[in-house]
Formats: C-alpha cells, structure tokens, sequence
C-alpha cells in the first residue's frame, strides 16, 4: 500500500486537524491540551520512527521518500515533541489562542516534514510557504500584543519579500533549463550554467532558503523575530525550522552542484560574513534571545562550509551540525524558557545565581553552551570539528582559518553566559527554581545525549554518512 | 530574438549589455530633458482650486482619515480565501472526465478543508457584522 509510505505527514496533519476542531469545539484548557499536545506528538515520534525505512516516490514524482528525507522527519517530528515539552506553561501565548497554538505548531511541522521530501520545485515552494505562514501566525500569539505584532509583521514582511524573489528565480531557472524537478535540473543545469538566466535564477531561488536559514544578507528579521515571539515560538524556530531548511538547502545543493565554482564562491562569501556578522553582533546583546539569535546566524555560517565543502563527508558534516544543533539549541532554550520572567525576555545578567537555583539547569546551560561554542568533549565539538575537516580535505584551508578565528571570537560572549550563571551574584536573592520531575528527566537526558554524542560519535556520524549517500 | 554570436573575446552577452545600458541612458537623459523644460518654460502659480484634492470633480468634505470599521477588511479577506476555491474548481471542471474519481476525491477533499475553515470563521464570530459577541 502505497499510503503507508505517507504515514508521519499524514498523521500530523491528522493532529493539526484535530486541535482545529478542538478549538471550535471548547476553550483552552491549559493543562489538559499540553498533555494531549504531548502524547499525540510523542505518538508523532513513534510513527516517523517506523517510517524510516520507507523509500520510494509519490505524487507523479514530486515527493520522493528515501532516508534522507525520513531520518529529517524523525528529527522534525522529535523537535516539535520537544518544544510541546516546553508548553506547560504557556502563560505568554495569548489564551483564546491556546489550541490554535498547537494547530500552527503541528501544521508547521507537516509543512517541514513534506519540505524535506519535495522534489518540484512548486511543492517546495508550497511547503516553504506554509511552514512560513504558520510560524508567521505563531509569533503574532504572544500576549503582549507590542511585542508579539511587532515582531510578526518584521517577519513577515521581510519573509514574503524573500519568498518572491525565490518565485522571481525560480521562474528563471525554469526559464533556463525548462525543468522543474530537482533530479532534472541535476541533468540540464551543467549545460547552461554559464548563461546569467541560470546563474540568477540559482542565487535567487537559493536567496528565499538563505533568509529562512538566517544568512547573512536575508538575517535582519532574526534578532526583532527572536525577541519578540513567545518562548517557545522562538525556540521551535530556532530548532525545527532549522533542521529543516538545512535539510532542504543540502538537497538543493546536492542536486545543482555539479562541481560548479560560481556557487561554491557564492557561499563561501556568505558563509564568512554571516559567521562574522553574527558572533560579533552577538557580544552586544543583553538579551538572551537576541543572543541566541545572532549565535544562529552564525552557526548558519558553519553549516554553509559543510554544504558547500560538497561531496559526501561535506554532506554528512551538515546534517550532523543540524542534529547537533537541534540538541544544543533546544537545551539552551529550556533553560531561558524555564527562567524567563513573566511578560519579559530573559536578559543575561538574570542569570546570576543561577547555580545556586538550580544546579541541574546551571549545568545544562553550561554544556550546551560550551557545546554551541564548540568545546570538546560535547557534539557541538564533534560537529564543527566534522565541518572543518571536510573543508581541509577539500583545500579550503582559508576558510577553515576564518571560521575558526570567528569560534574564538564566539567564546567571550558564550563564556559571558556561564559566567553570569556561576559566578554572577543577583543583588536580590531570587527563589530557588521548580523543576517538575518530567522536566528533571529532560533535562539530564539532553545533558547526557550532548555529552555521551561528543565522546562516542560514531554511530550518528555513520548515521550522517548513510544519510548523505542516500541523496547522492 | 535572434541569438547573439559568440565573439573572440568578449563573453557571449556582452554586446547585449552594451546597448541596453546605451539605451538606459538614452531613457535617462530624455526624461532629464523633460523635467527640465518643464521645469525652465513651465509657469507656477498657487490657487487654491489647483491645491485642492482631486476627486473625480466633486468637491471633498472632511479629512481623509476615517477608521473604517475592521469588518470590511475581514469580508475582503474571507472573499479571497474562498475565491482561490473557485479556481481549483473550475480548473478541475474542466478536466473531471479524464481525473475520474481519483480527482473527485481529491476535490471533495479540499472543499471538506475549506468547510472547516469557514466553520472555523462562523464559530469564532468572524461573519458577525458587529462584535456582538466576544470570541472564545
């Protein structure tokens, strides 16, 4: 049966729908929806899980299911399992808006989940936009309406302009090579890729991924978005979306890279100003999300080098970096979510104190931001250092030099933080932090999935490299 | 369009960048021109009728910024949700013999997607003119 092969999108889709007749049907009632929220997404998990195995091509082609696209959905629909994790205490999100929230989030996971499978260049663009508007939608949610609105309409201004110049280039590309479907274009793009039509159209189309991505010339929507969406809004977008359109640029660049020099300059180029730009706006920021938003755009940055070092150790370093990523970045915004203060963001020098608060998340903070600064023995380490090697073995030595001047520069501001959380003293005593128990389990089960994965990572980069030959 | 032949040393389109910047300047400069003119021969005297805001030649009353009420925006906007329905369907009408069911199912598929959403519209008060009632 053919349809089986669709099970974990059709799932989701069958949730998304189900808080959509939910929310018509009663109110919010907080406690109840996280647990269901929780259980339908860990059944989520469950049933991407079985699909891994699946491979084959739906949809007159256009959506082709091998383990690329299935290990993504698992890491997807792990992710959104994680952020409705962080959902117990949705006091941020508007309350009338309290299931709709689960809707978006569920329906933006089925977008990325069908992303990561398209092969037309119009289904991409479908799934692109839908992940875009939900997440749109979702970061309007926050209750404090100046905040939530303003951050919303940045967004999603900057994202529809970014959407159309990817309409504009693929509309070139097709005009180009007459091709639509990804595998095509491998064929026809090597002849013509000396013609400005398709050179264009390449950069454009790339230019719409780049802003999800949050590279360099498409990150102004980043920090404003971050800041002013609801804790786990921003923590989904930092995450899953991530994963996701890491996920995407990987196929597309697999698919038009045909040892063509023009995009390996191009990315090149952005790979080092979003590296640069990002770690050096990042020592300003007072706010934790702000931070983290500029550490982002630059962790964005290495994983351009992995794409574009190419080939399959360079393709494997890349999704090892988003696994790694989908881990590090989800544990630090526990934290912040964990802490953030009611109404506000969570501003660095709350931190203070925080060892004595709460010891667990104090060292949950520190792995996972040594891990983001890439200090072994945490995956963050084994993921840049993944990376970096892939690039040597390429001769891209020069690159390498700068990126790892930047993971030094990085440092002060991720060291500023555990700083703050150890050794900073709060003027006031604030309360020690309550953990509920489930959380508790979370918690030490990332720290040791960060630090068990920086000593012994074989298994997923064995993982990455049959991730990575699937698609070549 | 006939194609442009490759050159020795020029690369293949680069007489085709030549005389569309020739002509871009050409563009520039004409209406440079204009505006001059206009500007050096053209007479300017202030009245209060030239000042006044056109309106298709009736006379304007009031100032300009009047709040519409939000309903307006909201009919415009379910108006274009439903609309793109139309345009599947009549795309779909017109090739419903050669799609048989299997393109029927998926019709009925996505009116039953639009259905809810404007169940969605009716439960939340979002057809009721006036906010009568405050959403769930």
């Amino acid at each position: 049966m053919k349809w089986m092969l669709f099970g974990p999108e059709t799932y989701i889709f069958l949730v998304a729908f189900f808080f959509l007749i939910l929310s018509m049907w009663r109110g919010p009632h907080s406690e109840k929806d996280h647990v269901l929220a929780l259980a339908l997404s860990g059944l989520g998990v469950v049933i991407s899980l079985a699909c891994l195995g699946a491979e084959g091509l739906l949809f007159a082609g256009a959506y082709r299911l091998d383990l690329f696209s299935q290990v993504f959905k698992v890491a997807l629909s792990f992710g959104l399992f994680l952020i409705v994790c962080l959902c117990a205490n949705v006091e941020e999100i508007k309350r009338r808006y309290r299931l709709e929230f689960y809707f978006f989030l569920f329906v933006c996971t089925l977008a990325m989940m069908l992303l990561v499978s398209a092969q037309h260049l119009l289904t991409i663009l479908l799934a692109l936009e839908l992940s875009s508007y939900s997440l749109y939608i979702l970061v309007t949610l926050r209750r404090d309406e100046d905040m939530g609105l303003e951050a919303g309409i940045k967004y999603f201004l900057t994202g529809i302009f970014a959407s159309s110049i990817m309409i504009f280039g693929m509309a070139l590309l097709y005009g180009a090579t007459g091709a639509v479907y990804l595998q095509d274009l491998a064929q026809v793009l090597p002849e013509v890729m000396g013609t400005p039509a398709a050179v264009i159209g390449l950069l454009l189309t790339f230019g719409g991924f780049f802003f999800k991505l949050a590279v360099y010339p498409f990150h102004f929507w980043v920090a404003d978005t971050y800041q002013g969406a609801p804790d786990q809004v921003t923590a989904y977008i930092a995450t899953a979306s991530k994963v996701a359109v890491i996920a995407v640029v990987i196929k597309l660049i697999a698919a038009v890279d045909q040892n063509s020099t023009y995009l390996i300059h191009v990315l090149a180029v952005l790979s080092i100003a979003s590296m640069t730009l990002g770690n050096l706006a990042a020592m300003v920021q007072k706010d934790m999300k702000r931070l983290l938003a500029y550490s982002t755009i630059a962790h964005s940055g290495y994983v351009l080098i992995g794409i574009l070092s190419g080939g399959t150790a360079g393709y494997a370093s890349a999704v090892f970096y988003a696994l790694a990523l989908l881990v590090m970045k989800f544990t630090v915004f526990l934290v912040v979510v964990v802490l953030s203060p009611r109404g506000k963001n969570l501003e660095r020098e709350e931190l203070a104190g925080l060892h004595g608060r709460s010891p667990l998340l104090a060292l949950a903070l520190m792995v996972s931001i040594f891990s983001l600064a890439g200090i072994p023995p945490t995956i963050g380490f084994m993921g840049k250092f993944y990376v970096f090697m892939g690039a040597m073995d390429k001769g891209l030595f020069v690159l390498v030099l700068i990126a790892m001047i930047n993971v030094v520069v990085s440092l002060y501001y991720y060291l500023l933080i555990i700083k703050a959380a150890y050794l900073g003293h709060s003027w006031e005593t604030p309360p020690a932090v309550h953990l509920p128990q489930p959380m508790r389990w979370l918690t030490g089960a990332l720290i040791a999935t960060m630090m068990v994965a920086g000593f012994y990572p074989t298994p997923l980069i064995r993982l990455s490299e049959a991730v990575a030959r699937s698609l070549m | 369009m006939e194609p442009i032949t490759d050159g020795a040393m020029l690369s293949p389109w680069e007489p085709g960048v030549f005389s569309l910047v020739l002509f871009g300047l050409l563009v520039l400069a004409f209406i440079g021109f204009q505006l001059f003119i206009a500007h050096w021969v053209g007479e300017r005297k202030e009245s209060r009728e030239k000042s006044r805001v056109y309106e298709s030649g009736v006379i304007p009353t009031g100032t300009a910024r009047l709040q519409f009420p939000v309903p307006f925006y909201m009919v415009a906007i379910f108006f274009l949700l439903f609309d793109v329905e139309g345009v599947f369907i009549f795309a779909w009408a017109v090739v419903f013999r050669d799609l048989g069911w299997t393109g029927w199912f998926q019709m009925v598929f996505f009116i039953i997607v639009l259905l809810v959403g404007l169940a969605y519209i009716w439960v939340k008060g979002g057809l009721d003119w006036r906010e009568s009632h405050r959403p769930k």
